[in-house]
């Protein structure tokens, strides 16, 4: 069984329902509408990055379902990231978040988990400049805020 | 028509619920770092750096509560335990194995004065994980279960 995804540019997309249903959302709406093939709109996901995500969820569509991991420690590794999802994962930044925000929206738990860790990966040893340079990101604190945040921190210093 | 905006980058629509999912792939360092970036950053991520001290998070020697008391560095400290709400102190075994030949501090151990200290500081500690116990633990630990309503 097939069905008919719609991007927000009005592309269609016809995938298996058991690659669609990766999707959390998708899932929940199909079991809401019940048996239909009327076309799924997605209108906060352009058909550049569906074409994405499709492919990753096409790659896992035999993936079981994820269960939370009993720890106790919610601090989650980064380095883990499967070969496959490290090189799909090779886009440039305006598609990697992209790709994160439709995994936020069409509640792809594993999609949005591999997009953060790369993130994070990217972040890691970075210093605070560093972070806002490769994001792109403007440093909006007054010079007086940022010597008092400075100052907050100092107990993280390597003594 | 142009607006003659600039374009928003997308890091700029990254919502809060997203930067927190980000966080929690983040070490210690690096969510200090982070907390540096900017404005939404600072607010978004100061309560993770927080939240959950582990021997995991701060696998250097950076970690905020270090084992040996330290009056200068613990003042500093004062203001943050309250938003402490988990500590595992795993002690530095799994660290030493998956750091082999780099240098790191096995011999650290959680004096029970120093425990004590701590939990007498955490209000809202729920949830404390030892894995090396000593019998001095065990008075220190019946008086934090009497005074600590959240603790499980």
């Amino acid at each position: 069984m097939t069905v008919i995804l719609v991007s927000s540019d009005n592309q269609d997309f016809k995938v298996d329902k058991e690659v669609a249903e990766r999707s959390i959302l998708i899932k929940n709406m199909l079991e809401d509408v019940g048996e239909s093939d009327s076309p799924i709109p997605l209108p906060n996901v352009t058909s550049a990055v569906l074409t994405k995500v499709i492919e990753y969820c096409e790659h896992h569509r035999n993936d079981p379902v994820q269960v939370p991991e009993e720890t106790d420690d919610p601090r989650k590794r980064s380095n883990d990231i499967e070969e496959w999802d490290m090189k799909f994962m090779q886009v440039d930044q305006e598609m990697l978040f992209e790709i994160i925000l439709a995994a936020n929206y069409l509640d792809i738990k594993p999609l949005l988990d591999v997009g953060c860790k790369t993130v994070a990966n990217i972040i890691k040893g970075k210093t605070p400049e560093e972070i806002r340079k490769a994001f792109n990101i403007v440093n909006d604190f007054t010079p007086e805020e940022e010597a008092q945040i400075k100052k907050e921190n100092e107990w993280a210093e390597d003594r | 028509m142009s607006s003659g905006q600039h374009s928003q980058s997308v890091v700029d629509r990254i919502p809060t619920e997203i930067l927190l999912a980000l966080g929690q792939f983040l070490d210690g360092p690096s969510l200090v770092d982070c907390l540096q970036v900017c404005r939404q950053w600072h607010h978004t991520l100061k309560p993770l750096v927080w939240s959950t001290i582990s021997e995991y998070q701060w696998h250097s020697k950076s970690c905020p509560i270090q084992p040996d008391f330290n009056p200068f560095r613990d003042m500093a400290l004062l203001p943050y335990l309250p938003l402490i709400r988990q500590i595992s102190w795993a002690e530095n075994n799994i660290i030493a194995a998956t750091w082999k030949g780099s240098k790191v501090d096995v011999g650290r151990q959680l004096s029970a004065e120093r425990l004590a200290w701590l939990l007498q500081r955490t209000p809202n500690l729920a949830f404390l994980s030892l894995r090396r116990y000593h019998e001095g633990f065990a008075p220190v630990l019946y008086r934090a279960l009497a005074d600590l309503p959240n603790l499980r």
